[in-house]
């Protein structure tokens, strides 16, 4: 077996002729293969070796040499930033590509102090359903039920989607209770409204609204996050957060108000809508676009060309994280998995990831790639408050 | 490669870099099919190579090891710009994709550098009649010289080629056209 160089020199000599007969025995002997024959063929072509010729000489060596000793003799403190960046470049896609592969590593290497805790579950379908009257019904996929709610509306409660079939007429105008979907950390539920609208609701989030939209317009309350697909009528439909109110006739978009957030964000996927905040701040958003408002700032920023994906992928199973903080997706995935975390080294919270997970892996599998990825430690236990705890730490 | 290992000074980075940096390129070209790319490809490995010469004279064929660097980060320029990603071949072909484009890029390299070194009229000679395959009739008449002339500067031109590709370390191969820059 030869090695890939010394036949390159071997079809070199050939060529120039002025390879030796031994040579030549050598050479043909790697030319027995079918492979090679093409290759060779390929290679002494005179159309490709002139090719080569004309592009070796249409290259500035010497030029690109300099323009690499200026890169070098670049001051000490840019080469060392350049090289950050290149290194979190490498980490991003290392990120990207192991998250992609749903990455599993051995477990051996982790460290767990106090209580070893079984395997962390993900999330799944379940809600508390809050009737006008206080009644709370608990829901989740499993189980197939009507309920009775004390004012106008039947509700229909079947695979992890919550219905409200359309009202009596007669008792529309008379008294509207309203009802509140609370979905917990580590349960996710959808619900279609009178009106036919779907609401999909993430962990650890509300939505209260009426059994009936009897006023001009279609008001409802967000705590937390939640996809809207809001069905066309002449009735604005508004979504009130504590920080802005977004309202449209028709449209899809998503909504995050999270109060332990210090960002409420809206995206919007189609249509039209208008966002505004306090008494007179007010923009609209085109699709595509992400009005972003940082709590405690003056101004609604807009975004243009977002990855509408990114925002939207928590509601069909899956996590997309783009450029975002280590602090911020352990946010994310503590409102799925149901945990608190804590930074025993503050550095790691800046780490910046992004990333393609699917939402039903366990917590390790992905805390285990993370802290492969970040070189960070990292340990899960019951804290004193009996709540699972996932401490970083450095590695 | 029988260059020996010693450390990598500036003047043998700078005969490295003369020596591989077209090959390198065509090489890398092949992969992301763009040049300004391929270009910042083989800069940044060529940095790299500058940057840990330290650890990296212990390397025992720095030849092979900057082609496979090349190859992984123009792999990575495709992987993070979601463009087509060739799959090897190892498989069902005796021969590598990989290996296929370094043995093409090599065998042509160290012939056209050779070639290049040749003084004028030999290499004008040589290229028609050995890598054109253009008849030494035609090459006389083209060349306004004697039949004669051409078969005397063809066996020249062979005469030199043999010698400055008799086993040289890459390294000093170049030297001479260095010397000429």
């Amino acid at each position: 077996m030869h090695s890939k160089f010394k036949i390159a020199e071997l079809i070199s000599k050939s060529l120039s002729q002025t390879i030796t007969s031994e040579e030549q025995i050598e050479l043909n002997i790697w030319l027995q293969d079918k492979e090679a024959q093409k290759l060779y063929k390929e290679i002494i072509d005179e159309r490709n070796l002139n090719a080569k010729y004309e592009f070796y000489k249409s290259i500035n060596t010497n030029k690109k040499y300099n323009k690499l000793q200026d890169r070098i003799k670049a001051s000490k403190r840019t080469r060392r930033i350049k090289q950050v960046f290149k290194y979190a470049a490498i980490l991003v896609l290392m990120v990207s590509v192991t998250f992609y592969w749903q990455y599993r590593s051995n477990q051996q290497d982790i460290i767990i102090t106090q209580e070893t805790l079984k395997e962390i579950q993900p999330g799944y379908s379940r809600a508390t359903l809050i009737l006008a009257d206080g009644t709370e019904v608990a829901l989740d996929a499993s189980k197939n039920q009507n309920i009775q709610s004390s004012g106008v509306s039947l509700i229909e409660n079947k695979d992890d989607v919550l219905q409200y079939k359309s009202s009596n007429e007669k008792h529309k105008a008379l008294h509207v209770g309203y009802n509140t979907l609370h979905v917990p950390h580590g349960g996710i539920y959808s619900v279609v409204l009178p009106d036919g609208t779907t609401v999909s609701v993430n962990s650890a989030s509300s939505i209260t609204y009426p059994e009936a939209f009897v006023g001009d317009t279609r008001e409802i309350e967000l705590e937390g996050e939640a996809y809207f697909d809001v069905v066309k009528s002449n009735k604005k439909f508004i979504v009130k957060t504590k920080s802005c109110n977004v309202t449209v006739l028709g449209t899809s978009f998503n909504v995050s108000a999270y109060s332990d957030d210090d960002y409420f964000a809206t995206t919007l996927v189609e249509g039209k809508v208008e966002l505004t905040q306090g008494h007179d701040g007010k923009v609209m958003l085109a699709p595509n676009q992400q009005g972003y408002f940082k709590k405690g700032e003056e101004t609604i920023k807009i975004l243009n060309n977002v990855n509408v994906r990114n925002y939207t992928a928590w509601k069909d199973g899956r996590f997309y994280f783009e450029h975002e903080s280590l602090d911020n997706i352990l946010k994310k995935l503590g409102r799925w998995y149901g945990f608190e975390f804590t930074f025993a080294d503050e550095n790691a919270k800046d780490v910046i990831f992004t990333g393609l997970a699917r939402k039903d892996n366990k917590l390790r599998d992905l805390m285990d790639m993370i802290a492969k990825t970040a070189r960070i430690d990292y340990k899960i236990y019951k804290n004193e408050n009996n709540k699972i705890e996932v401490e970083i730490s450095k590695n | 490669m029988i260059a020996e290992n010693t450390e990598i000074t500036a003047i043998k980075f700078q005969e490295i870099y003369y020596t591989l940096y077209p090959r390198l390129l065509s090489f890398s070209l092949k992969y992301v099919k763009d040049q300004f790319v391929a270009e910042e490809v083989v800069e940044d490995c060529m940095l790299y190579l500058w940057e840990k010469r330290k650890e990296l004279q212990a390397v025992n064929n720095l030849k092979s090891y900057l082609y496979t660097m090349v190859k992984n980060r123009s792999y990575a320029y495709l992987r993070n710009n979601h463009k087509e990603i060739p799959l090897e071949t190892v498989n069902y072909e005796s021969i590598s994709q990989e290996d296929q484009y370094i043995i093409e890029e090599e065998a042509h390299a160290i012939l056209l550098n050779a070639v290049e070194e040749l003084p004028d009229k030999c290499k004008k000679v040589f290229k028609m009649s050995c890598l054109d395959g253009v008849k030494y009739k035609d090459i006389a008449q083209e060349m306004d010289i004697s039949v004669n002339t051409v078969k005397s500067q063809r066996s020249r031109a062979i005469e030199l080629l043999k010698r400055s590709l008799k086993d040289k370390p890459f390294v000093v191969l170049y030297l001479s056209l260095l010397l000429k820059m």
